[in-house]
């Protein structure tokens, strides 16, 4: 149990991804669901491997060296397609049409870096990677988007794209392709912070980036620098080519005005209050489960396939609640494609795991009611989208 | 406590007792409770869009538009969440309308909602502001429910926070529903606080077919309405146009369909880092008005209450040693004793 376990090539239905969650009972069955056991447990895999590491300037792996080329191509399409002059509301439109360019463009170059035998998993991989931009209808970008890109680095890992040889820097460097990207649209076309919580959440855009950060200098006696330095802004400045929670915080102040302690109140509280890299990481995983991965607003927007993060339950492998548009309560019989039914229930590995006590995922989580819940639930009744599902761009 | 003695306190800043606010919203939850869904109001009047807790950013706007009882407001609407100062805000616009119920008016927003607050910064802020106690935002959250759904002035303009409804084809059918209720997840109520006026139709085959309906708004919740619908909407109810709030706007408005929609947002630089403007809009009359377009407030110094003085911001998350983050206990404890709701 102790190695990567990758996904079984014959065993493995793809499809094309739908969306699976429409209230808070679907953000609950998500906890224990196979997808959420795989992201967790990758997620938990990552924060290991970057530990003691720096975001590397170039790459020698082959597949990363290829999947950089493709964000490159990505990030070329924006040069060629500049924001528009004149009047807008804020978001620019422009991004709409960088977003119909990567659309086009996505299957091909999938298919030109995915190997041939695993080119059935495509039409998933398209999916989340198409979602990791942001929205083009919206014009924004959160940490939904920035989930959806995590979730493609796992799919490749499950698929072995990676190789073998893929190691802390190897991810390092992905996600710093990924974030410069990232950062290149937000400042091009405005986007809008999505669903941001203002001062009272982490960052308006990103979390995963502070793991990742926090996580290269969990190993707190080799860390360069301790958390309370990141007052003084040009700290984060120094180290934000190799480190990814100062190059997060770099950010901020670049686009943000005002004190440091107003207008991100809780990256400063962190940095005032919080001793050590290690404290910083644990709290921000744990915030992580609770405010990304929990939470309805941002994960309605994950989708499931039925290969790479499938809509059935990590305890017993059987397909979690669907709910048809405009019905009013769960047919919990299994989803109406028979591909589901013909999965087989070795999909629910567990990538990764025992390799200390302390990797044991959880398997449901309890709900995460406000203390006055039966005040509110009262009020709530409603609680449930019923709409037709997808939107055309997806 | 008197009224004017709250003001005192509120425009220096300070927050007021709990026992104080409970007693405020208990008397204009009194108050509203005899207003109809739709308020009509009458020129002269400034109206002002989305707020979002930038408390400085209100006392610049009572500055570049005159002190209430001076000048008539009505507000849009979205007063709470993702600012520093929510409960300020709120707690000000409060104890102005007891105050001067006649010379300002305050429209419901999709934020002032149980459910919005909990994930967008509110509910936390009443937390840390007010000893870990979440009985003040049950207070404020409580009067929400009686907040009126529009107004109309001078029986010619419509005013809501988002927009138009599917479920609404006259003002009348507003006037029936039963408002004073949680923001439900759809129908006529949530449409109202919800949606979007959409004219990025330009290059689009099915120009007349996407004017002419409502869409399904990409927020989860709301429409998207064009013009033809707007058109329809107003021959109607006999009104002129309509004024909303709802989305940031570079410049501090945005007009649709050749005037007939107009946004009004009024938080400058939005989150510390939109660099948009702001503005209010001043109405004389059907045909004369004035945008009084405004930038971030100058004086933006930290309030002497600020939450932040003893690391409230983090404590749950970050404050309990070496707990495994995978562990069930860590994911038992975190759901029954985290107090505070951070991010998303």
């Amino acid at each position: 149990m102790t190695e990567c376990q990758r996904l079984d090539v014959d065993a493995t239905h793809f499809s094309e991804p739908v969306k699976r969650i429409f209230d808070s009972q679907g953000t609950q069955d998500f906890q224990s669901s196979v997808a959420m056991l795989r992201l967790s447990s990758y997620l938990h895999r990552y924060v290991q491997m970057v530990q003691g590491q720096r975001i590397p300037t170039d790459t020698q792996h082959p597949q990363v060296a290829a999947f950089a080329q493709l964000l490159d191509k990505l990030s070329e399409l924006v040069d060629s397609t500049p924001a528009l002059a004149g009047p807008r509301r804020y978001g620019n439109l422009a991004c709409r049409d960088w977003h119909a360019k990567i659309d086009a463009q996505l299957p091909q170059l999938l298919n030109q870096f995915v190997p041939a035998r695993w080119r059935a998993s495509v039409v998933e991989l398209q999916y989340y990677l198409g979602n990791a931009f942001g929205s083009s209808e919206r014009l924004d970008y959160g940490t939904g988007h920035e989930l959806s890109f995590f979730a493609v680095v796992c799919a490749l890992d499950m698929l072995g794209a990676w190789g073998d040889a893929f190691s802390g820097p190897d991810l390092l460097y992905v996600f710093d392709r990924y974030y410069a990207l990232v950062r290149k649209l937000i400042r091009t076309y405005t986007l809008e912070p999505a669903g941001s919580h203002g001062v009272w959440g982490l960052d308006d855009h990103f979390h995963l980036v502070y793991i990742l950060g926090s996580s290269q200098w969990a190993d707190d006696r080799t860390a360069p620098i301790m958390p309370q330095d990141l007052q003084n802004k040009h700290a984060a400045e120094d180290y934000a080519a190799t480190n990814f929670y100062c190059q997060a915080i770099a950010f901020v102040f670049k686009v943000k005005s005002g004190p440091f302690a107003e207008h991100s109140p809780m990256l400063y509280d962190i940095c005032r209050t919080v001793p050590t890299w290690s404290k910083v990481q644990r709290g921000l995983l744990r915030m992580y489960l609770v405010e990304v991965l929990n939470k309805f607003p941002v994960v309605q927007h994950f989708w499931f396939g039925t290969g790479l993060f499938p809509w059935t339950s990590a305890a017993n492998g059987a397909t979690l609640p669907t709910y048809e548009a405009g019905q009013d309560s769960a047919t919990t019989t299994t989803a109406s494609t028979n591909a589901t039914a013909e999965l087989p229930t070795t999909t629910t590995f567990m990538p990764y795991s025992s390799s200390s006590s302390s990797t044991t995922v959880p398997v449901a989580r309890m709900s995460m009611a406000p203390p006055n819940a039966r005040h509110v639930s009262r009020f709530m009744a409603h609680d449930r989208l019923r709409r037709a599902p997808p939107h055309p761009d997806r | 406590m008197e009224l004017d003695k709250c003001l005192e306190k509120l425009y220096a800043g300070q927050l007021l007792p709990e026992p104080t606010l409970r007693a405020l919203c208990f008397k204009l939850k009194e108050k509203l409770v005899k207003e109809s869904n739709v308020v009509h109001v009458s020129t002269p009047i400034t109206v002002v869009g989305d707020i979002h807790g930038q408390f400085h950013d209100l006392l610049e706007i009572f500055h570049i538009g005159g002190p209430v009882p001076d000048t008539n407001y009505l507000f849009l609407g979205d007063y709470v969440d993702r600012g520093l100062y929510s409960v300020e805000t709120i707690t000000l616009l409060i104890v102005l309308k007891l105050r001067y119920p006649n010379r300002i008016h305050l429209i419901r927003g999709n934020h002032e909602s149980r459910q919005i607050t909990q994930s967008y910064g509110f509910y936390t802020e009443c937390l840390n502001k007010y000893g870990g106690s979440s009985r003040v935002w049950q207070y404020f959250t409580d009067l929400f429910d009686y907040l009126v759904l529009c107004c109309i002035i001078d029986n010619e303009i419509f005013c809501v926070h988002g927009g138009l409804s599917p479920n609404v084809q006259t003002i009348d059918q507003i006037r029936i529903i039963d408002r004073i209720r949680e923001i439900p997840h759809d129908g006529a109520m949530a449409d109202l606080v919800w949606s979007d006026p959409e004219d990025d139709v330009t290059n689009r085959e099915d120009v007349t077919s996407v004017s002419s309906h409502f869409q399904v708004s990409p927020r989860g919740a709301g429409y998207t309405f064009g013009r033809n619908v707007v058109d329809k909407f107003l021959q109607l109810n006999g009104m002129s146009k309509i004024y909303r709030a709802h989305q940031l706007c570079n410049e501090g408005f945005q007009i649709y369909f050749d005037g007939l929609v107009t946004t009004v947002w009024s938080a400058p630089n939005y989150c510390y880092r939109c660099g948009n403007k702001a503005s209010i809009l001043e109405v004389y009359s059907k045909d004369e008005f004035y945008f009084n377009v405004f930038e971030e407030a100058p004086e933006n110094k930290l309030l002497n209450n600020s939450a932040m003085s003893n690391g409230n911001f983090i404590n749950n998350f970050f404050n309990d040693g070496m707990v495994d983050v995978f562990s069930d206990e860590y994911q038992a404890a975190s759901a029954t004793s985290r107090h505070v709701d951070y991010f998303l």
